[in-house]
């Protein structure tokens, strides 16, 4: 198996975008391209995800992408995995250079969802769910996390003033990143207080509706650019599980299955283990599901992580780093792009350009990125070349 | 490589026991409890029980041997939460309930409470039960 780097990832700042996410997404990957020293011909396909295109009224934007980038004839496709699209285009892209059958490749994520109203986008988001037997009963997606949330509650007593030290916590974070969505940090105060979007989530549990476009790069070793002053970082694992879809047919509502069998698998292909990890951007589309994911990962045991946030021992500067960009939270979750975005903090981080959130000198990080409401579930994990 | 793919077909090609389909459709679930009044659900011979659509069991991976079983509607609050801004097609109802509700046969069921519209209208482990509705969706209310 053949070693894979990525050597290139952009965004741009997640919000409200006045373009198309064709524009977004192929400015992304020229940015990413060049970034990687290398031009749009070094590429030979192109994985794309643009889960909710049709809101644009487009489908098959790939080969939009790539006439874009003056590379009409390179193939493409587009992954869909709900919220973790463009980590699962991310694995495709990973097992193609590992197996030898591209030397490089691009993955790029983009979603644009603002111009729809909040109705029309909760309805939308529904359909990440089972739709016949859950969204049908009532069930919006924040209402789907806010039902795991009762239960985690009720099994563990998790409470809100903990939950809020997790939107605390990312606010702060993405305060000092230039592409997140929300730039200003929250009090404790601020987050009690706001509105109730499914109790007992609250509207700062919740991320944003947001617009925004990732790219990343990935080469195999031998097509890297050792002239261009880039520090890759190298794939140590990837990997991807799944779940029962419907929740309420699974036997435990406080984890999400997908999330532990595909970070185990991750830990044991990287041959390494939550404490080796210096800091991870796990899937926080709710407060809750940053809990979840510390646990289910085995960062901290079953009803632990929520009190750990709280510690503050998931900060920049804490023993356990978790979302320093921001998370989906606070940096803005633009579904299909999500998964790549994680993978530019982990470069810009590996880089060491991340500015006020830089974690100090990281040689490890991990990326989880789930699938609604853990029915996929994509582990990354990455070392500092 | 194409030796080994003959050597392995056989064994993956095994007729199954049992039916093939389920006995039920989704179309026919969504009759069932929206004109006849009747919930219907696949049962596996493990035990597992489920009101979703499948055709081998997601818990033990058994080939064939699923059967139609149906359900009383009746159960407790496994989980809830209240759907301050909904979806479109319940629009006219919110706030309300969303909840799990662990029927008394031992499934899970997806369901909503329109009455529910306060954190302490419900909670978790009060008994409710289905009441056959005109709204959309399966309509919970508490005994």
């Amino acid at each position: 198996m053949e070693e894979v780097w990525v050597a290139g990832a952009a965004m741009n700042k997640f919000g409200k975008m006045s373009e198309t996410g064709r524009e977004a997404a192929a400015k992304v990957s020229l940015e990413a391209i060049q970034g990687a020293g290398l031009q749009p011909k070094d590429i030979e396909y192109t994985f794309v995800s643009n889960c909710f295109g049709v809101a644009e009224r487009q489908a098959h934007v790939g080969p939009l992408i790539n006439t874009a980038l003056g590379i009409p004839q390179v193939p493409s496709a587009t992954i869909e995995s709900a919220c973790s699209s463009s980590s699962a285009a991310l694995h495709e892209a990973y097992v193609h250079v590992a197996g030898g059958f591209l030397n490089a490749a691009l993955v790029v994520g983009v979603e644009k969802l603002s111009h729809m109203e909040t109705l029309a986008a909760t309805s939308y988001f529904a359909m990440g769910s089972d739709y016949a037997f859950e969204a049908r009963n009532g069930a919006t997606f924040p209402g789907l996390y806010a039902t795991l949330a009762s239960a985690h509650m009720h099994k563990y007593g998790t409470k809100s003033e903990q939950l809020g030290a997790v939107a605390v916590k990312n606010h702060q974070n993405a305060s000092g990143n230039p592409h997140a969505h929300f730039q200003k940090p929250i009090s404790m105060d601020t987050y009690m207080n706001s509105a109730p979007i499914a109790w007992p989530l609250k509207l700062y549990d919740c991320c944003p509706f947001s617009d925004g476009a990732a790219a990343v790069v990935v080469l195999n070793p031998a097509r890297f650019r050792h002239d261009v002053p880039i520090t890759p970082a190298v794939i140590r694992a990837s990997t991807r599980a799944g779940s029962i879809a419907a929740l309420q047919d699974r036997p435990d509502l406080t984890a999400l299955p997908a999330s532990h069998i595909a970070g185990e698998k991750a830990f044991k292909q990287a041959k390494v283990s939550p404490k080796d990890i210096d800091f991870s951007e796990v899937h926080d589309c709710f407060t809750i599901a940053e809990v979840l994911a510390m646990e289910d990962l085995g960062f901290y045991p079953k009803g632990k992580a929520a009190q750990a946030a709280a510690e503050g021992q998931t900060a920049v500067d804490g023993a356990t780093p978790i979302n320093v960009s921001g998370g989906l939270k606070a940096k803005g979750h633009p579904v299909s792009a999500t998964g790549a975005a994680q993978v530019v903090e982990v470069f810009e981080q590996f880089n060491g350009h991340a500015g006020k959130r830089q974690v100090k000198d990281p040689q490890w990080a991990l990326a989880h990125n789930v699938g609604a409401t853990g029915g996929s579930c994509s582990v990354h994990i990455f070392e500092r070349k | 490589m194409s030796a080994q793919v003959q050597q392995t077909r056989p064994a993956t090609h095994e007729p199954k026991k049992g039916p093939v389909a389920p006995a039920h459709s989704v179309g026919e679930f969504y009759k069932g409890y929206e004109e006849e009044g009747k919930l219907l659900g696949y049962e596996c011979p493990c035990g597992y029980k489920t009101l979703t659509y499948i055709l081998e069991c997601p818990r033990c991976g058994r080939q064939g041997g699923l059967k139609d079983t149906t359900f009383k509607g009746t159960g407790t609050v496994l989980a809830f939460s209240l759907q301050n801004v909904p979806a479109d097609e319940f629009v006219n109802d919110a706030p309300y309930a969303y909840a799990l509700v662990q029927l008394e046969e031992g499934s899970v069921v997806s369901g909503w409470l329109p009455n529910a519209k306060r954190p302490e209208d419900l909670k978790i482990g009060d008994k409710v039960h289905w009441a056959k509705s005109y709204k959309v969706g399966m309509v919970f209310e508490k005994d």
